[in-house]
């Protein structure tokens, strides 16, 4: 049928189908600012757009339907304000303010966001944050926690008004100050809420210095993202903006079972119908076995997966390739597809998995093992670590406390789903343009299930819409690759939101057994772990992940006194194979898994001896100067090397956070605790502390290359994975300092395997550490380089100046008298002029300590002692992770964080059922939280200085996920006296506990 | 697939195309859920430019058309604060502006405040093309099997009960897993509804007087267990949410008086 649409003014004259969606017709326009994530029911809002001025899911709506009416995307707001010759009017004031605020991360959604906030504002010129809260509701979005995006729209708000508005530049220093909460003495104040700007008070995270240092020019400062004015406009960023011609599109048959053997397989029909350019069943492709997880060599897990296989280990594994002209015909060849499978008996239950009589979930001859995996017993890891003598450290106890306690199976939901387009470029070497986190990784580990060489293999690394751990797997990119390899055209393979759920990857399930042995005052001296962890159908993760659960939940509590030195502590854990979905990388990465039990237990047991909470774990916690325990006895399969803790700013967190969550106004307040006229609502608050890691040692290499350009500004070339967090913007800024210019200075490109250096990825919490130090080390040589050439410079003009004198600062290089050079005059000398080189530098780093940071996270809620439904209220996370380079992109790492863990601890969790059917398969079951739930959250920063990092940084971007859980759980006991051992927190469990009924899975 | 697409112009027009039993012609609204992608090849009848989207109060009650979008409804004075309050839970400002009241009844399940509270007023729906007057709490029950017309034109409710709900999810704007709405009238009448578990909401209590409400819904959602929620939990939540709407009516009137 024919139609007419009107995109921004514009009119579009159209042949469509009837059925044909409007995102689908959008971005077959070019109109690329409009995402797709991967959802059919419009949960996401990635495909925002306005119609008719009102913001509509076009993902949901047909294309037919939009005649006649107005249609507007980003593309028709601002621009870059300077294209040559061409100046323009410069970004909407809606979208400078995304950019200011640092409301960007990923910015997958950040259109949809601008589009929304201008529909609002166009509305109600002076709305109130609940109102931009709810025009944002429509919108999720997993990395922000919403705080920075609503700032950014009441900013534009005030600024289209004629308002001032402040600058947003450093943080807020609050050395010397501890009065930061609920100061008008009632501790429950609400959150400061409508019209004008609040961006003073919150887009800016408070800041306690801890250890001084010299102030820098850009370190330290609120950089604008580098990629901000891209991805604010919705450019063509991301992996499924990009096309080829004579591209095909992927489709994978899925397993209906979740424990089978494919007895017989018929594609004939699929290939058979017009459109179809192949399909591939197990029959097609080599069989490698190989591990999904990415991660440096050798691969720490067993070799259990094959691109395809005969066998099907849960709902979801792979059964057949299908690549088609178009993605509908793609669809309708998967039904077309004959399997006939002998349904096996699936295992379910991790408790069950090793029983002698368990069904053998692996039984392939191919399957290589790692360490003690034993693929007969279901065994996909052991880990077994003994540090000191247990058994005399509970001799020494007054009172041994034991409990357990379970986690769940949760999603990373990244808005962007996992997306690759391969192709074939004119040297016949395989291109694969993939959303991933670790693309050298990606390299390496496909190379042999392709048959192909590495050298052959180029892999491009766009723009990222959220990984959070999920694409630190190679699990697309051999899809994609196997079909240009059969068809030899370019394929794109995007997974929708139910094969995310279904087919990808998520946190590791646990139960986890706890046992303390305690002195009377207070004194830990022995403290035992043992976890199950459910590494699912395959094994990828399964060591590592499980190892970092004990290894930094169980480092924190050393013990006082005798123990500090000697501390007595037992880890161990079976990882075992069950058919559902594989586990996997997930932002924490066991971590959050580990501080649920340990910091509940922790409760427990200080409230059981009658001892502040507070106190009884300040009393225990590792402190500066202290051996990190596991250091000594663990290094995720390697050869472990003692580390001494040098930063731990962990009390100085305790102190600010207590304070800004009103902890002495409230804990022990019975008054506090009730709600007037509420006789069934109580309130609670409750403490967590937490540590992390920053990157792996001995092994987490990352590397950049910087050479300096005629005009003197400067290429960073960096393989290190910018995913939405900021680091190619955090590294620009560290370059930027030694080289003595503005971050606009700095052009970084991240990463693509044959241009950049070597990074092993955006995990771990490494890049600012890692990546950063190579970064400053390679700004070193190119600086060492321009302070040389000035010098001779200099002498030329009859200045005698050391190299070394030379400062660089203000884009100059200037001697001690102040005579000065420009670094673009230098430049010039140097590429054009007088012994012509090309100033660059290459550096890499790999770090021999991997320095933990550490939080205190406190959270408020209250709880309806009727349903047992839960209410969080406030969130307040302060944090030690050495100097913030970029205090605003640091912040909204805390605050999406904190918003995740939020999801862990009240409302995330997949269920299965007794035949491993998945319950979740989209967002409208599996619920992330929307804007206009959010409760209130802080971030307080609490700056040591690292002495291992250039600029004495430590990791911020996965602790955010240890805490609130544990906290959210130590609040309700103190709200309602439920201590809960599972999460989430879900009503009926709560509920249950009330009422004393049996715990509902033993119901 | 959807293999046509018609827009007529009248409401008139549109019924005739979807009376055509040949056509197997579907009435499209805000399109939240024909527009997905299914198996079955369907065309569908646009209903935008029929003028099914009014939305008029007539004494003490409001007569909405199908066609109307969830965002009208919020925006409309004489819409109870409750209703709205159901509407800003159940669905984001996307889904607001896009879903039509006609579609959201037809295609939501008992997960629904916004279902469950209209279907505490007694509303009544409208359907052609024999202006068939049928309530909302007997269409529900055949709403798959039988359906009384083609295209559902009108939903009409009370404005003038007090009305309440109550409801239990794990985050505010999650989908419950029990929902109480409360509907009393002067005479005292009082219609309880429940929500949050299997196909549709369903109706727990509606008589002269309130006494028992709690024994109603208890008894309604007995065997009201499934992956979410365990029967006990909900039948004795449910009393209590039942009793806590009775107390909220108890407190309005009395602010009323």
């Amino acid at each position: 049928m024919n139609v007419t649409l009107t995109i921004n003014r514009q009119e579009f004259p159209l042949k469509i189908d009837p059925g044909e969606r409007l995102l689908d017709t959008l971005r077959k326009l070019g109109f690329f600012s409009i995402k797709s994530g991967g959802c059919e029911n419009g949960e996401c809002g990635a495909c925002t757009i306005l119609f008719d001025g009102r913001p509509v899911n076009s993902c949901t709506m047909l294309t037919a339907q939009a005649e006649g009416h107005q249609i507007e995307t980003v593309e028709a707001l601002g621009e870059h304000p300077d294209q040559g010759w061409k100046k323009t009017e410069g970004l909407h004031a809606i979208q400078q303010a995304f950019v200011d605020v640092g409301a960007i991360q990923c910015g997958y959604c950040t259109p949809a966001m601008v589009l929304t906030a201008k529909a609002l504002l166009e509305q109600e010129a002076n709305p109130s944050e609940e109102a931009v809260r709810d025009a944002l509701s429509g919108v999720l979005c997993r990395c922000t926690g919403y705080i920075k995006p609503v700032q950014a729209v009441l900013r534009a708000a005030a600024i289209l008004r004629g308002e001032h508005v402040p600058p947003i530049d450093g943080p807020i220093d609050i050395s010397g100050e501890l009065g930061l909460g609920d100061q008008d003495g009632d501790g429950n104040a609400p959150p400061t809420i409508g019209s004008g700007t609040l961006t003073e008070t919150k887009v800016m995270p408070k800041l306690k210095i801890v250890d001084p240092h010299s102030k820098m020019k850009t370190v330290g400062h609120g950089e604008p993202k580098v990629d901000a004015v891209k991805l604010v406009q919705g450019k063509p960023a991301f992996t499924a903006d990009f096309e080829r011609r004579d591209m095909l599109y992927a489709k994978v048959l899925r397993s209906p079972h979740a424990h089978a053997e494919i007895k017989h397989i018929d594609a004939s029909a699929a290939r058979e119908l017009p459109g179809v350019v192949a399909v591939l069943t197990w029959k097609d492709v080599p069989r490698v076995a190989y591990s999904t997880a990415g991660q440096s060599h050798p691969i720490p897990g067993p070799l259990d997966s094959f691109s395809l296989d005969h066998k099907m280990r849960f709902v979801g594994d792979r059964v057949a390739l299908v690549a088609a002209e178009s993605l509908e015909i793609a669809t309708a060849a998967l039904d077309l597809i004959e399997v006939e499978y002998e349904v096996l008996e699936p295992v379910l239950d991790p408790t069950k998995a090793m029983d002698p009589d368990a069904p053998r979930i692996h039984d392939e001859p191919e399957y290589v093992n790692f360490d003690e995996s034993d693929p007969s017993r279901n065994l996909a890891a052991e880990i077994r670590i003994d540090i000191g003598d247990l058994d005399r450290g509970f001799e020494h106890a007054d009172k041994i406390y034991e409990a357990e306690y379970d986690v769940p199976k949760v999603q990373q939901s990244h808005i962007e789903p996992h997306v690759v387009l391969t192709y074939w470029d004119e040297d016949d070497r395989l291109v694969i343009r993939t959303s991933t986190q670790v693309p050298f990784h990606v390299r390496r580990q496909i190379a042999p299930v392709l048959d192909l060489p590495i050298k052959r293999i180029r892999v491009i690394k766009p723009r990222i819409g959220g990984g959070f751990g999920g694409k630190q797997e190679v699990l697309v990119e051999d899809i994609a690759a196997h079909l240009t390899i059969a068809t030899g055209r370019p394929v794109l393979y995007e997974m929708t939101r139910e094969e995310e759920f279904i087919g990808a990857r998520t946190r590791h399930p646990m139960r986890i057994r706890l046992k303390t042995g305690v002195k009377k005052d207070g004194t830990i001296t022995a403290n035992e772990m043992y976890c199950l962890s459910d590494t699912g159908a395959y094994g990828c993760h399964a060591l590592t992940v499980a190892g970092n659960t004990g290894a930094k939940s169980m480092a924190l509590y050393v013990g006082d006194g005798p123990y500090r030195e000697d501390p007595n502590i037992r880890f161990y854990s079976d990882v075992v194979y069950t058919n559902t979905v594989p586990s996997g990388a997930y932002r924490g990465y066991g971590v959050p898994q580990g501080f649920w039990p340990v910091e509940r237990h922790m409760e427990d047991i200080a409230r059981d001896l009658g001892m502040d909470p507070i106190e009884f774990r300040l009393k225990n916690a590792i402190r500066a100067g202290e051996i990190n325990p596991f250091s000594k006895a663990w290094s995720e399969g390697r050869e472990p090397r003692p580390e001494t803790v040098y930063t731990v700013g962990l009390e100085e967190c305790v102190a600010q956070g207590r304070s800004a969550i009103g902890w002495d106004q409230k804990f022990g307040n019975k008054q506090w605790h009730t709600v007037p006229g509420r006789k069934h609502l109580r309130k609670g608050v409750g403490v967590a502390m937490v540590m992390q890691g920053t990157a792996i040692p001995y092994l987490d290499m990352g590397g950049a290359s910087i050479k300096m350009n005629d005009d003197g500004s400067f290429n960073l070339l960096v393989g290190a994975t910018d995913l939405g967090t900021g680091s190619d913007t955090v590294l620009a800024q560290m370059a930027a300092e030694t080289l003595g210019v503005p971050v606009e200075d700095m052009i970084v490109y991240s990463s693509d395997t044959d241009f950049t250096p070597f990074d092993k990825g955006a995990y771990a919490s490494s890049t600012t550490y890692i990546s950063g130090t190579a970064t400053v080390k390679a700004a070193e040589k190119v600086a060492d380089r321009i302070r040389l050439r000035a010098a001779k410079m200099f002498a030329d003009q009859a200045l005698e100046v050391e190299p070394a004198e030379v400062l660089l600062e203000d884009r100059k290089a200037i001697a001690p008298s102040g005579e000065s050079f420009t670094l673009e005059e230098i430049a010039l000398n140097a590429t054009h002029e007088t012994d012509q080189e090309q100033i660059m530098g290459v550096a890499s780093h790999m770090s021999p300590v991997a320095p933990p940071p550490f939080a205190a996270q406190f959270a408020e809620v209250t709880v309806d002692t009727e349903s047992g439904m839960v209410t969080v209220d406030k969130l307040v996370m302060a944090v030690d992770s050495g100097v913030i380079i970029n205090p605003v992109t640091a912040s909204g790492q805390i605050e999406g964080g904190m918003a995740q863990a939020l999801g862990y601890a009240v409302s995330e969790e997949m269920v299965y059922d007794e035949n491993g059917q998945p319950r979740e398969r989209d967002f409208v079951d599996y619920h992330i939280f929307r804007a206009d739930e959010m409760p209130e959250l802080t971030t307080i920063f609490v700056e040591t200085f690292e002495p291992s990092h250039p600029f004495g940084a430590k990791a911020v971007a996965e602790i955010p996920l240890d805490g609130v859980a544990p906290a959210v759980g130590n609040a309700i006991l103190d709200a309602c006296g439920v201590g809960l051992a599972k999460i989430p927190a879900i009503p009926e469990r709560i509920w249950r506990s009330l009422k004393g009924l049996v715990p509902l899975e033993e119901d | 697939m959807i293999a046509e697409y018609f827009r007529p112009g009248t409401l008139d027009e549109a019924v005739t195309l979807l009376v055509d039993e040949q056509k197997n012609l579907k009435p499209l609204g805000g399109g939240t859920k024909l527009s997905r992608r299914q198996s079955e090849t369907l065309g569908v009848v646009d209903l935008q430019n029929t003028g099914l989207d009014q939305i008029e109060t007539r004494g003490q009650r409001i007569m909405a058309g199908a066609a109307a979008r969830l965002d009208q409804l919020l925006k409309h004075p004489d819409v109870h604060p409750e209703i709205k309050r159901a509407i800003m839970i159940d669905s984001a400002q996307n889904m607001r502006n896009m879903a039509t009241l006609g579609g959201w009844l037809v295609s939501s399940d008992a997960r629904s405040i916004f279902s469950t509270v209209l279907l505490a007023l007694d509303a009544t729906l409208t359907w052609m093309p024999d202006e068939e007057r049928i309530r909302m709490g007997n269409w529900l029950p055949m709403r798959e099997t039988e359906s009384p017309g083609v295209l559902m034109t009108e939903v009409e409710w009370w404005t003038r009960p007090h009305l309440v709900f109550e409801y239990v999810a794990r985050s505010p704007k999650d989908r419950p897993i029990l929902i109480v709405a409360a509907a009393q009238w002067g005479s005292g009448r009082t219609r309880v509804t429940l929500g949050g578990y299997g196909g549709t909401p369903i109706v727990a209590m509606d008589g002269p007087e309130d006494r028992g409400v709690d024994v109603a819904v208890r008894d309604a959602y007995y065997e009201a267990e499934d992956t979410w929620a365990t029967a006990v939990y909900r039948r004795e939540v449910a009393s209590r949410l039942a009793l806590r709407c009775l107390d909220r009516i108890d407190a309005l009137k009395e602010s009323e008086a």
